[in-house]
């Protein structure tokens, strides 16, 4: 009974994580379609919302509406990339690293320790302030410094798998290692991807409005973030143009809660009590 | 008893008066002294060294000084040096001041007039651009300067004005300048003296200087505070947590105004821009921007009005092709800049640059794909949005200009040294437009910092003529066939240009504007009281 409702609790969360994120989705690929303007065609700057805009217009006289339907592309894009590389550089070292186990799990490991002991933000700081704003740059560094908890993580669950009784059975049938890997061990280890990988690109997206905020983005990809960095720089905190700085900064909260809320994965809960 | 308590009564008044009349010469009574002025600015100082831009700025404006400085109307007067003379313009005499210290007691002396040049033109590269034409200093005495020139210059004294002194005892064993951070190389011999940089706070501390020759500066301490955002900077300055927002040289932008006209305890002065806000320089030695036509082309595209509109309010005006701004000595008329898009457009056709393969952008003569760069710098967000506005207008007739983003560092290291850029946007100072011979000289002509590597030589010439010339009307109408030149040839134009808005606290009196330093000039140093 204590499990049905935990399990529709869950269910429950996942499909309004699920429903955000078509959401996103829809209104990302269907920007021209919902978009009331060209987000880049300029307008008198600085007004405030009105009849025919309905969030005012930026410092340039663009639309802010229809740049904050056409950021959700920028944004969920960066999120999305960052997040894939992440977890699969994440996952494939985690898995390599749990099953051969040996001088690949201590290197993997040791690395994997050393990156998570840099502090994050502040060398993702660096590097994008070294390397030019860009978008993809902006998903290289996020995709290339988020994999370790994704490694520590599948690591540990193919320490588990790799003893199961139906690996050892596999084993003993004569299945070779890369059979056993990807058709019991990634099978096995998916639920615990795929919630890293929906973690990750919310982290992703919270780390490139971080950086766009701090002026470090991609000036010629407006993201959510890069929408807040201007507010920020060009009168729009200092003039109380919530109407710039709010709704993009509100986007960014309900997206990342969507991922956050579709990581909430039931099974991966029943699994974890079966194994 | 009377006549005593008379007696002591008048000399009572008579001492208060005195006691007034000295107080208010050095800037008011103890009662209206600043005990601390705080500045903000987004001008970031990474080291204190003189030789960090920044610092530097700040160093020539509260701790050092030079032979000689600009007053308030922008004419050369005596600083360190108290008068000086030249027969031909190529051999300047300077008598020193006898009373000038440096900070830690040593007197200011001609060897170190002669040491501070020498020590630029050795160790940085850079001063080349700007000092490369002195040929030699000699110290006769101690307090006698002779600058030797390679060849005559009527306007040195400009160039020499931002040549800021330094201490030969402290320098003479440093090989490495840029490198010695140590607190004694910010001893000047200024009003204000270095106390502290506390970097992770972003604060730089002066004070007084009471043994300055000078008037008593008027504020006993300066903070310097750094802010990453101007709307950061502005929302402290709304707040009262900083006296000044301060950027060198420019004012604040126009979007900021409303909100500070609701606060009684603010004002705000708007004075003449007399350099440029943003220009678009080409790299004429690199094709194809040496072709002009092109160059005119790229001008004939751009909505000026829109630009002046969106980035200057009522706060600027459209510019003129002739480039140099109004309230500059000999200033003439030139056509008004406007968009032509039909004219851009016939231009780049008749240059061959037509589109191929029919995307609606333009392929260059031979074939490649046209896709110009437009360097600009990513810590200054008016210039990122002009140049996401210039992209849009050179894409409505056919070029794909990329941009291409790069810190202070990296844009200065570019425009000034490898001049490898091909398209940049940068704004100029007052000082930069008096630079080279005038006119904005050391920005064009190659043998100076050059941003538009003009080395024609014709435009040369007229250059060189300038820095020969006393004469009156020779010098004005050499002054006028340069700004024809670049009304025809646009190695450079200005996309928008605004007047100087400038804020400030208005529970203190005394501020003055200086063309150089802005307000933080040495009226205001010696002024400042309370209202």
């Amino acid at each position: 009974m204590e499990m049905a409702r935990d399990f529709l609790a869950h269910s429950r969360l996942q499909l309004i994580g699920l429903f955000i994120l078509i959401l996103f989705l829809a209104v990302a690929i269907f920007a021209p379609l919902i978009a009331p303007h060209d987000p880049e065609e300029s307008k008198t700057p600085y007004q405030p919302p009105n009849q025919e805009h309905r969030l005012g217009t930026n410092d340039i006289g663009q639309d802010i509406l229809s740049e904050l339907i056409y950021a959700s592309r920028v944004s969920l894009t960066i999120g999305f990339l960052a997040g894939l590389i992440s977890v699969l550089i994440g996952a494939t070292l985690g898995m390599l690293a749990g099953y051969y186990r040996g001088i690949v799990e201590e290197m993997v490991m040791a690395t994997g320790d050393v990156v998570l002991l840099i502090p994050g933000l502040p060398l993702m700081i660096i590097l994008a302030a070294y390397l030019s704003p860009s978008m993809w740059n902006i998903v290289l560094v996020v995709g290339l410094l988020w994999w370790c908890s994704t490694a520590r993580v599948v690591h540990s669950r193919v320490l588990q798998l790799r003893e199961m009784p139906f690996v050892e059975a596999a084993r003993a049938l004569g299945g070779g290692d890369l059979y056993i890997i990807f058709h019991h061990i990634l099978i096995n280890s998916k639920e615990v991807i795929y919630a890293k990988f929906a973690l990750a690109v919310a982290s992703a997206m919270l780390t490139e409005a971080s950086l766009s905020f701090l002026g470090l983005g991609d000036p010629l990809n407006i993201s959510w973030g890069e929408m807040i960095h201007f507010a920020f720089s060009r009168g729009g905190f200092a003039n109380d143009m919530w109407w710039w700085y709010l709704p993009p900064g509100l986007m960014i909260c309900a997206c990342v809660l969507g991922f956050v809320l579709i990581a909430m994965d039931p099974e991966r809960s029943q699994k974890a009590q079966e194994l | 008893m009377n006549r005593e308590f008379l007696l002591l009564s008048t000399a009572l008044v008579l001492l208060n008066l005195i006691g007034t009349g000295w107080a208010a010469e050095n800037g008011g009574s103890d009662g209206d002294r600043i005990p601390m002025l705080k500045v903000g600015t987004i001008n970031q100082i990474n080291e204190a060294n003189p030789w960090d831009y920044y610092f530097g700025v700040y160093s020539m404006i509260f701790s050092h000084q030079g032979l000689v400085r600009f007053n308030n109307e922008g004419d050369i007067v005596p600083e360190l040096a108290t008068s000086w003379e030249t027969d031909d313009l190529q051999k300047w005499t300077f008598h020193l001041r006898e009373d000038a210290n440096w900070h830690d007691g040593q007197p200011v002396t001609a060897n170190d007039i002669k040491f501070s040049i020498d020590y630029n033109l050795e160790k940085d590269p850079l001063s080349k651009s700007y000092i490369g034409s002195i040929d030699s200093v000699e110290a006769p005495d101690k307090k006698t300067a002779i600058i030797n020139l390679k060849k005559p210059d009527y306007n040195f004294l400009n160039t020499i004005a931002v040549v800021k002194m330094i201490p030969e005892h402290i320098f003479q064993s440093v090989d490495e300048p840029k490198k010695y951070n140590d607190k004694n190389a910010a001893i000047g011999c200024g009003p204000y003296k270095f106390v502290s940089f506390d970097r992770d706070a972003g604060i730089v501390t002066y004070q007084a200087n009471e043994n300055y020759w000078g008037a008593i500066p008027a504020i006993d301490a300066i903070e310097l505070r750094m802010f990453k955002n101007p709307d950061a900077l502005m929302l402290a300055f709304q707040k009262g947590e900083i006296d000044l927002p301060y950027y060198y040289s420019k004012g604040i932008s126009y979007y900021y105004v409303p909100k500070l006209l609701e606060n009684d305890d603010i004002g705000i002065e708007v004075y003449p821009e007399r350099g440029i806000t943003n220009v678009l320089w080409f790299n004429t030695a690199i094709a194809p921007f040496d072709n002009k036509e092109l160059r005119q082309a790229f001008s004939y595209a751009v909505n000026y009005e829109e630009l002046k509109n969106m980035f200057t309010a009522g706060y600027g005006t459209v510019p003129s092709a002739g480039w140099v701004p109004n309230g500059t000595l000999y200033y003439i008329e030139t056509r008004s800049l406007t968009q032509d898009i039909n004219k851009s457009r016939a231009l780049l056709d008749s240059l061959d640059f037509k589109d191929i393969d029919g995307d609606g952008l333009r392929e260059m003569p031979d074939k490649a794909k046209f896709q110009p760069k437009l360097l600009t710098r990513s810590d200054l967000p008016d210039s990122v949005r002009a140049a996401e506005m210039l992209k849009k207008y050179f894409a409505e007739v056919g070029i794909d200009m990329q941009i291409d983003l790069a810190d202070k560092s990296t844009h200065g290291q570019i425009m000034d040294e490898k001049k490898t850029h091909e398209v940049s946007l940068a704004g100029t100072t007052f000082w930069g437009m008096t630079m080279g011979e005038g006119y904005g000289s050391g920005y064009t002509d190659t043998r100076n910092y050059g941003w538009s590597m003009v080395s024609d030589p014709k435009y040369q010439s007229m250059v060189d003529d300038l820095g020969m010339t006393q004469d009156k009307d020779k010098r004005k109408d050499l002054a006028a066939e340069i700004q024809n030149y670049y009304a025809e040839e646009m190695p450079q134009f200005t996309i928008y240009s605004m007047n100087i808005i400038q804020p400030y606290n208005a529970l203190y009196a005394g501020w003055e504007y200086n063309p150089l330093h802005g307000i933080l000039s040495y009226g205001t140093l010696s002024n400042l009281h309370k209202a």
